[in-house]
């Protein structure tokens, strides 16, 4: 492949210095749309890791899905080899945060295997709550933070606010701030150059006791389980016999390498590179990030700290529209888990929309890209459910359950408590709009923790929120109220009591199971309102009325009706026009298969999603 | 010659109208231009002479449509008419229909027409009131439309129709009843009543579109509808078709072989023909159109669909249930080789459930109230 990268035929011996002096592990922190995959694609260029022919716009994007929507959930880890201005050659690997709060444990592992982070702030934008909260990780983690303002040749730049915003908030030195466009390819090399000046070398033991850290891993249908490794002491062989410290497991070697930005074998990784390795690993829930890969042999005394069980905190059911592609979808989960073992899922039956999953997420955005790539990848047509986070109940009998279902809730009568999970959400927003959120945080049933002023004009808000409420719209709510100056990030806390009642809605009379959802007492009655009356509009008319109502327990609480189908006639039909006529019955007969028939009513797919939305729609 | 073996019928469209309509999105071309005329009455003689060996059996039908045939003098149509004559087997009992607009022709066209052969007139009167005209963009106020209506009578036409539309911007159910009861002076063997639908491509969807005018809404179409089925049947007349009354024996039996699936020829341009298994439509430009017939060049044709044995089952069950008559078990299945109460027994059996199919003496039909939702019931038997 490249031949020609001395790093690629002698890793382990560079031109007879110490390896680990020329190596520079990075991670780039920005919020969505600041620019992180245009600044990596200059720097594959730069530094000519790619050739033009093989450069293409987003190139460390993974899936097709973020190249096609511009966003970047997590750019593949690159190694790159930089000749600096001291005529000293440095291996520069980058290791990406994944800009969504989904993902913050991933983010806390990449920055984990990392010296030093770019801070990349757009010049229009300023600083947002998500990268705030991966900074402060980054310095939790005492990593080296390099700023850069980019996008510096926009109209509405300004780049010295936004310097100045981030000496204020982060105590960055704005003098050593570097302004950069990306786009345009201006200032790159004093990036790179101030990567090698500032962050500092990784300092491992190469003869210690082998301890790596997973920061990353995918399944390669050939080869296994890929893990992305920093090795942080010791050194690893192909052919080692090697032990996933909290998972227990062994395996043996396959195939180390560097990403370089394609895939290239090595004979060994030393303490402070980064690369990956294969060893025929079946499942990609054995290579969990987090976990510290050791020598069987010799095994490290201590895993590297850190690891944590990621754990599910949204549910929803998937169900397919024809109820036949219960086991393509079945076969579709297994083949996406394979890549992501933060993915669960379990049979369920819903009377309404026959057999599905019900399946658990990192949260909305996890879920989304899941979604999409089922319907995408394995050409499936599904019908999603409302989200639920996961409530604790206590039974009068004493016994505790947890429900991530609401068809499972129990009878009222046997109910002790609910508790329901809550964040602490942090809101950065412009100090004109802090009485809007603080109005849209009561309404949401927040509690105010504290205010904070980063600049004269910036605010951070902390409020207690439960998770569910952040969940449906309180983000599309919030932006809107701010005119998108708000940005928020959140962190999942502990479970607090609440007096929670489940929703049921009945279509001419039946429950419609894949309907229910969970409100808050005080809440039920308007976002039962809001409900029906959303119904009403999506449900088209059909040939009797239907009675929409929602109820908790046997008490209905609100109702609509969608009114009988008047009018569906081709009121002309003559030799002439047959053929069109024809037609125009069979669109609309196509448009009858995106509906879902349950008992007599015809039901909109993407009705079920539409529980969430009702409180954006008033 | 006999009836009962006549099942096919002839359409001859004449794409020529003083100015289109507002509503409409037929084809047809605003030319008066007595040369243009003249061309293609022989074009279409020349084309019913070459196609005369694409069908045998007698002919049950002729008819003339368009566009505004009336607008063709009445020896014109009297030539097209004996050239079927001279080349197709035609039933003793042939009707021959023509369209005739108000204002296109007087009282001496109209004897002319009957001389011609024409025994039945389709009179597109829409409305009786002016402001609704208006509304259509027709060319003829409601006194027009009485006068011709006089004059169709006194020419001697004992089988004529009147087209009426409802569903009109600004429409009552008395404005309605107003128009049925003016339809009612003329005493017509026949009434066809149309609501107003309209086509993406025309003046008047682009008014509904931008706001300018605006259609009633489903509740009121219906009961329009529906007051017009009761309306029409206190006077006598029998609803046979979903939009269509009739004296008893008065049918329009052109109309009649497409809804039950027979085949037809189309003669002329932009002309659609159903004929072995096959939908085509004829050239649509009107100049090569009339240049190809008279220098004697093959007729161009665009096939717009090739149908399987089941489709044209299909085709026939979405036709014939249009006809309040429905559709019958065994000659259904002499036709088509299919036993529909078989094949469809599920479809059938829902929509009787919902009471929107009704089965009896091995005969289906519409039940009343599913008339004005049909298309309910007919996508449920496409594939």
């Amino acid at each position: 492949m490249k031949g020609d990268h001395l790093l690629t035929s002698s890793a382990n011996n560079f031109g007879g210095f110490n390896l680990q002096d020329r190596i520079r592990n990075f991670s780039i922190i920005a919020h969505i749309d600041h620019g992180k995959s245009t600044l990596a694609d200059r720097m594959l260029q730069f530094t000519g890791a790619l050739s033009a022919r093989e450069m293409r716009d987003q190139f460390l994007d993974k899936m097709d899905l973020e190249r096609e929507k511009g966003i970047t959930i997590k750019l593949q880890p690159v190694r790159l080899n930089y000749k600096a201005r001291d005529g000293q050659t440095y291996i520069l690997n980058l290791i990406d945060t994944p800009g969504h709060v989904d993902f913050s444990y991933e983010v806390s592992r990449s920055l984990a295997a990392c010296e030093g982070a770019l801070l990349v702030v757009d010049a229009s934008q300023g600083i947002e709550a998500q990268t705030l909260a991966n900074v402060y990780m980054a310095m939790d983690l005492n990593l080296e933070i390099i700023g850069v303002v980019n996008k510096i040749d926009l109209p509405g730049a300004e780049p010295e606010v936004v310097k100045q915003e981030m000496e204020d908030v982060l105590g960055l030195d704005k003098l050593e701030i570097i302004p950069i466009s990306a786009k345009l390819g201006t200032g790159i090399e004093e990036v790179l150059e101030a990567i090698v000046a500032k962050i500092p070398a990784p300092r491992g033991d190469e003869k210690g006791e082998l301890r790596a850290l997973i920061f990353d891993s995918y399944f390669d249908p050939y080869k296994g389980a890929i893990s992305y490794i920093r090795v942080d002491s010791g050194e690893l062989r192909k052919g080692d016999m090697i032990r996933m410290m909290y998972s227990g497991k062994d395996f043996e070697i396959t195939e180390i390498g560097v990403l370089s930005p394609f895939m290239t074998t090595v004979e060994s990784l030393k303490a402070g590179e980064v690369g990956y390795l294969a060893a025929a690993i079946k499942n990609v829930a054995d290579t969990k990030v987090g976990d510290t890969v050791t020598l069987a042999s010799r095994p490290a005394s201590k895993p590297l700290e850190g690891y944590k069980e990621v754990k599910p905190v949204v549910y929803c059911g998937l169900f397919p529209m024809d109820n036949s592609d219960f086991e393509k979808l079945r076969d579709a989960l297994e083949k996406l888990k394979l890549n992501d073992s933060s993915l669960i899922y379990e049979p369920e039956s819903s009377d309404a929309l026959g057999l599905g999953f019900r399946c658990g997420f990192l949260g909305l955005l996890h879920l989304e890209i899941v979604r999409e790539r089922l319907e995408r990848e394995y050409d499936l047509s599904l019908m999603a459910t409302a989200p639920s986070v996961i409530y604790r109940i206590l039974l009068t009998d004493k016994t505790e359950i947890s429900v991530q279902n609401p068809s499972r809730w129990p009878d009222p009568q046997r109910i002790d408590k609910v508790m329901e999970p809550y964040v602490k959400a942090n809101i950065m927003v412009p100090n004109d709009y802090v009485g809007t959120v603080m109005e849209l945080c009561q309404e949401k049933r927040g509690s105010f923790i504290n205010m904070e002023y980063l600049t004269p004009h910036r605010v951070m808000i902390n409020y207690n929120l439960p998770l569910a409420e952040i969940l449906f719209d309180f983000f599309d709510g919030l932006k809107s109220r701010t005119r998108g100056y708000a940005s928020l990030d959140y962190e999942v806390r502990d479970d607090e009591v609440s007096e929670l009642v489940k929703l049921d809605i009945m279509l001419n009379g039946e429950t419609v199971d894949a309907l229910s959802s969970i409100a808050h007492k005080d809440k039920a009655y308007y976002r039962a309102r809001g409900l029906v009356e959303r119904l009403r509009k999506i449900i088209p008319r059909q040939m009797y009325e239907v009675a929409i109502q929602a109820s908790i327990g046997n008490r209905i609480i609100a109702r609509e009706s969608v009114k009988a189908m008047r009018k569906d006639v081709l009121a002309k039909c003559y030799g002439g026009d047959i053929t069109r006529k024809k037609k125009l019955l069979e669109k609309q007969k196509e448009g009858k298969k995106r509906m879902k028939q349950i008992g007599h009513v015809e039901v909109p797919r993407d009705a079920f999603m539409t529980v969430m939305e009702i409180d954006s729609d008033k | 010659m006999t009836n009962s073996s006549a099942n096919m019928g002839i359409y001859i469209h004449i794409p020529f109208c003083l100015h289109k309509c507002d509503y409409c999105d037929f084809y047809s071309l605003p030319i008066t231009d007595p040369v243009i005329l003249e061309k293609y009455t022989r074009s279409v003689i020349s084309e019913l002479r070459r196609r005369a060996s694409s069908i045998s059996g007698p002919l049950a039908s002729i008819y003339l449509g368009g566009g505004t045939p009336s607008l063709l003098l009445p020896q014109q149509v009297e030539r097209i008419v004996n050239s079927v004559f001279e080349n197709y087997q035609t039933s003793s009992e042939l009707e021959i229909s023509m369209e005739a607009n108000p204002a296109t022709v007087n009282l001496e066209d109209l004897k002319g027409l009957k001389c011609a052969g024409v025994n039945r007139l389709s009179v597109g009167v829409q409305s009786f009131a002016d402001i609704e005209l208006k509304t259509l963009g027709r060319m003829h106020g409601g006194h027009e439309a009485e006068s011709t209506l006089r004059d169709v009578v006194k020419a001697g036409f004992n089988n004529f129709n009147i087209d009426l539309i409802y569903g009109l911007p600004g429409q009552t159910l008395s404005s309605w009843q107003e128009n049925l009861s003016l339809a009612m002076n003329f005493n017509p063997q026949h009434i066809s009543t149309y609501l107003l639908q309209l086509d993406e491509s025309t003046r008047m969807a682009r008014k509904v579109k931008a706001g300018t005018i605006n259609l009633l809404d489903d509740e009121l179409e219906s009961s329009l509808y529906y007051t017009t089925l009761d309306f029409l049947a206190e006077e006598g007349y029998y609803h046979y078709e979903i939009s269509n009354f009739a004296r008893t024996g008065y049918e329009c039996r052109h109309n009649l072989l497409y809804w039950q699936a027979q085949e037809y020829l189309g003669i002329g341009c932009g002309a659609v023909s159903y004929i072995n298994r096959k939908r085509f439509l004829n050239q649509k430009n009107v100049n090569h159109y009339i240049e190809d017939m008279l220098a004697d060049r093959p007729l161009q044709i665009e096939i717009l669909e090739t149908m399987t044995p089941r489709q044209l089952a299909a085709d026939a069950i979405i036709l014939g249930l249009r006809l309040t008559g429905g559709i019958k078990r065994e000659e259904f299945r002499d036709r088509f080789g299919i036993d529909i109460m078989e094949e469809y027994r599920d479809v059938i059996k829902d929509c009787q459930t919902k009471g929107f199919l009704e089965v009896e003496n091995d005969r289906i039909y519409l039940s009343k109230r599913a008339y004005f939702i049909s298309n309910q019931v007919f996508m449920q038997f496409m594939d």
